[in-house]
């Protein structure tokens, strides 16, 4: 078993987990907000058919992760792109990371905010959250890495609580026509685009490739993650649409939150009390995950690759985080408008990274492998 | 032609070739044996003995009364020292632990140990004849079972091997002995299987165990913390136990055991955070009992972190989780409380926690008395008087009953500090809080290694198979591979041994 070889020490995750980083890569982001943005039923149809196409996409970030340079770490990326290149492109490609990381922190704490703590400032949880994903990442990447598993358990029971919304008297039937629409609504393609960047996430690991065991079966695990996540995200929205319909939809701000209210046990109510910090489990996993990843841009940044690893890059790493997330939550998250503004960032920025980076990776060693057979 | 008849003799009797023989300890001069007795002055029962035998000339024996078996001397070393019954110390004593002495420092510690020190023929020789001060084998008072072996381990480390040994009859047991401890000296012997046990554990183990600094352990908790990969941790790195047949047990399943001299306690490593939850007794039950005593105490571990933090979680933030006829309950049990929830909770678990420590310091009898004044007179005194409510009361009592669920003593105390960290985050923001600090939890076991080894696999990372004994305990016969995040070098637990009946006579 792959997992026996690989799972334990050595900086190794095992390959057949490959699926629980792709899953809840996909889920964290978008999974509380996106039944709000698609409101129709039909576009069920759409969501299985951007979950198709990311499907597909995935097969290139396989094919990446089975190049030689993919293997390498940053050395492949050196030999794909020159140590130049190399060096300037990990400065847009923390900047990135950081833009992409504090509008999800900023989302997430947004949302607890409203419902959990509406007199207290948002940014007031962020120095917890923040010591936390600080915590992941000073274990280091493979130690960040097996956190998946805690992240995917943690966080997976919740679908569980949905399953209810699917039979009467709760569901109505009737709020899923029309299943097949007379004419699309304007507003199709950007649900199109924010679906593309809600299945965003998998092209991180084509960083870290060199950590897993890529081998001839990489991509039906990397497939198996996108149809769950594809799962989750057709479920949670049939399930608001069942209990809600789409026109009340429209006035909800979580819709997703909204419903757990309505679960009821002997013993406990308002189960989003729960529900939504345990969804946090996925934020700091991601959060750590990407502090890691901006401390090893900051590194090859900085020509130090190569040499031995120091706690400073790190703290470097960590301190730039929450220096990026506050300032953008402090000045300029004040108002709603400038919300959705950061939304729209987020979509177009995931998404774009989500379709060029494994189609330039796998390019570019299609590129270098050409050129070297042709000498 | 006598002298070439006393040389075969010595040759034929003697174990050892000649060689062997000439290289036995390191000829000692006349002055060492003066200043081995400078440094046994000032010390009351040390004696030094003179005797004079025909063949082996003067012999100056020196030993710690106290330290040694007084009969044992006299009928095997000092009486047939008397009688000059052969031409080599070793024809002459034919003590099972003779041994050549390297110097004076290995002089010096062997007679501490317990061993009577010989000058004779220019060498140091050594013979071990410690009293037996040892209690008998007793069963286990912390791992009680009430099915299965009923014997423990003492404080002689030999005995404690022994009882090893009987379990696990093989040549591929070994075992290597360190001491460690300038002042105390203290035997460490370091047990594993060969050919299974995962060779780099054993290099690992060895060169920790090498490495320790210190001088004085009396503990294997002492050695424990000297070894332990994160000293930083509440969670305990290795596991002790007193009980022979649990370190047989993870040694046949490929871990690595130590055994420390005056302590009744192995050390077993690697462990995962869900070893320290079983209990011997959960291969004597049905394996449905078994899963779900399991699975029980797991339960009990969260329940006792998490369930007070929850009631000040529930009580300060989250009044609407709760239903209104139970809000009525609550509201009512609290409605004379002076303090708020937080106060309130800390100081009974405060009570609780020293209410607990004192019936461990004193007698059992008072033990009882104590257990009647702290959780009945106290606690309905303070219901009465208004300091705690009555709902919380039974929250610290279920606490406190199901920590007692953890077979681990130590990770009963662990579980205690991540509790009061956990109140203050409920106080501060509710479950928000709570639940942050169960994620921080979380990252610290995912993180933590116990020796080298990840601390929560099978969890993370995930090894499938070894599901079938971690919070489930499936059938024995079901489980035919060892513990694969072990990566012991032989898999297999089922070999087709000689199971057939022994011939009879």
């Amino acid at each position: 078993m792959r997992a026996e070889k690989h799972g334990a020490e050595g900086g190794l995750w095992p390959a057949s987990l490959g699926w629980l980083f792709v899953n809840r890569l996909q889920v964290a982001l978008y999974i509380l907000c996106l039944p709000h943005v698609l409101l129709y039923p039909y576009m069920v149809w759409a969501i299985l058919i951007v979950g198709a196409a990311s499907h597909f996409h995935l097969r290139l970030l396989a094919k990446w992760l089975q190049t030689e340079e993919a293997r390498l770490g940053h050395e492949g990326f050196v030999r794909l792109l020159g140590e130049k290149a190399t060096r300037v492109l990990a400065v847009p490609g923390a900047i990135v990371i950081l833009l992409e990381s504090s509008i999800v922190t900023l989302d997430y704490l947004e949302i607890t905010h409203h419902v959990l703590f509406p007199s207290v400032s948002k940014l007031t949880l962020l120095p917890l959250m923040w010591l936390a994903s600080c915590f992941l990442a000073g274990y280091g990447m493979p130690a960040a890495g097996r956190f998946v598993v805690m992240a995917f358990l943690g966080s997976i029971w919740i679908v569980g609580l949905f399953l209810q919304f699917f039979f009467p008297p709760v569901a109505n039937y009737r709020y899923l026509l029309p299943l097949f629409p007379q004419e699309l609504h304007p507003g199709t393609p950007y649900n199109l685009l924010m679906l593309w960047a809600a299945l965003s996430g998998p092209q991180y690991l084509a960083f870290v490739g060199h950590r897993f065991a890529p081998g001839s079966g990489m991509y039906r695990w990397l497939a198996l993650g996108n149809a769950l996540s594809v799962a989750e995200y057709i479920l949670f929205f049939l399930a608001v649409t069942l209990s809600f319909g789409s026109e009340y939809m429209r006035k909800l701000d979580y819709p997703v939150v909204q419903l757990v209210r309505y679960i009821q046990l002997p013993f406990f109510e308002r189960l989003e009390t729960i529900v939504l910090p345990v969804h946090m489990v996925l934020y700091i996993f991601l959060n750590g995950f990407f502090i890691l990843f901006v401390r090893d841009a900051l590194r090859v940044a900085a020509g130090a690759a190569r040499k031995p690893q120091r706690w400073h890059w790190l703290a470097a790493a960590a301190v730039l985080w929450v220096a990026f997330v506050y300032v953008m939550g402090r000045f300029f998250w004040a108002t709603e408008t400038q919300h959705l503004f950061w939304i729209h960032v987020h979509m177009w920025l995931a998404g774009a990274m989500y379709a060029l980076v494994p189609s330039f990776l796998v390019l570019a060693a299609a590129w270098r492998k050409r050129r070297s057979t042709n000498r | 032609m006598r002298w070439l008849i006393r040389l075969l003799a010595s040759l034929r009797s003697a174990p050892g070739t000649e060689e062997e023989r000439e290289n036995a300890g390191t000829p000692a001069r006349g002055s060492d044996m003066e200043t081995l007795k400078k440094s046994f002055q000032n010390i009351h029962d040390a004696e030094i003995l003179e005797l004079e035998n025909e063949r082996l000339g003067k012999i100056t024996l020196l030993y710690i009364r106290s330290l040694i078996d007084i009969n044992q001397l006299q009928e095997f070393v000092i009486a047939p020292l008397q009688k000059a019954a052969g031409t080599d110390l070793r024809d002459t004593v034919q003590a099972a632990h003779l041994s050549a002495l390297e110097g004076l420092d290995q002089a010096e510690t062997a007679a501490f140990k317990g061993a009577v020190i010989l000058h004779a023929g220019g060498r140091l020789w050594g013979i071990s004849l410690s009293s037996s001060l040892s209690r008998a084998v007793e069963p286990s008072k912390q791992e009680a079972v009430i099915h299965g072996p009923q014997d423990s381990f003492t404080e002689q480390v030999e005995n404690n091997l022994t009882l090893i040994r009987r379990r696990l009859a093989v040549s591929a047991l070994k075992s290597e002995r360190f001491q460690l401890g300038g002042l105390s000296h203290t035997t460490v012997i370091l047990l594993y299987i060969e050919n299974l046990t995962n060779p780099e554990f054993v290099r690992i183990a060895r060169e920790k165990t090498v490495s320790v600094k210190s001088d004085a352990f009396f503990d294997s908790s002492h050695l424990s913390q000297f070894l332990e990969d994160h000293i930083h941790s509440v969670f305990p790195q290795f596991q002790q136990t007193d009980r022979p047949d649990a370190a047989a047990a993870a040694l046949a399943s490929g871990k690595v055991v130590w055994l420390v001299e005056n302590t009744p306690f192995a050390l077993i490593a690697p462990i995962t955070f869900f070893d320290l939850f079983q209990s011997p007794e959960d291969y004597i039950h049905r394996w449905p009992v078994s899963s779900f005593l399991r699975g029980l105490r797991f339960f009990a571990f969260l329940f006792a972190m998490v369930l007070t933090p929850f009631y000040v979680a529930i009580t300060m933030h989250h009044y609407q989780m709760v239903p209104l006829d139970l809000l009525f309950v609550v509201l009512e049990s609290r409605s004379e409380i002076p303090f708020n929830p937080f106060w309130e909770a800390m100081f009974m678990m405060l009570v609780l926690e020293i209410l607990k420590e004192a019936s461990l310091r004193m007698p059992s009898k008072s033990g009882q008395t104590l257990g009647i004044v702290g959780g009945i007179v106290i606690g309905q005194a303070g219901v009465e008087a208004n300091i705690a409510s009555n709902l919380l009361i039974i929250h610290v009592a279920v606490t406190a009953i199901a920590s007692f669920l953890i077979p681990n003593y130590l990770m009963t105390n662990s579980s205690k500090l991540i509790q009061f960290g956990l109140l203050g985050l409920a106080a501060w923001l509710g479950l928000w809080g709570i639940i942050i600090g169960l994620i921080m939890v979380l990252i610290h076991l995912n993180g933590l290694t116990s020796l080298k080894q990840p601390y929560f696999a099978p969890l993370t990372p995930f090894y499938g198979i070894d599901w079938k004994d971690t919070i489930l305990r499936l059938p024995l016969r079901w489980m035919t591979r060892r513990p694969a995040w072990l990566k012991t070098l032989d898999p297999n637990r089922v070999k087709s041994g000689n199971s057939h009946p022994e011939p009879k006579g």
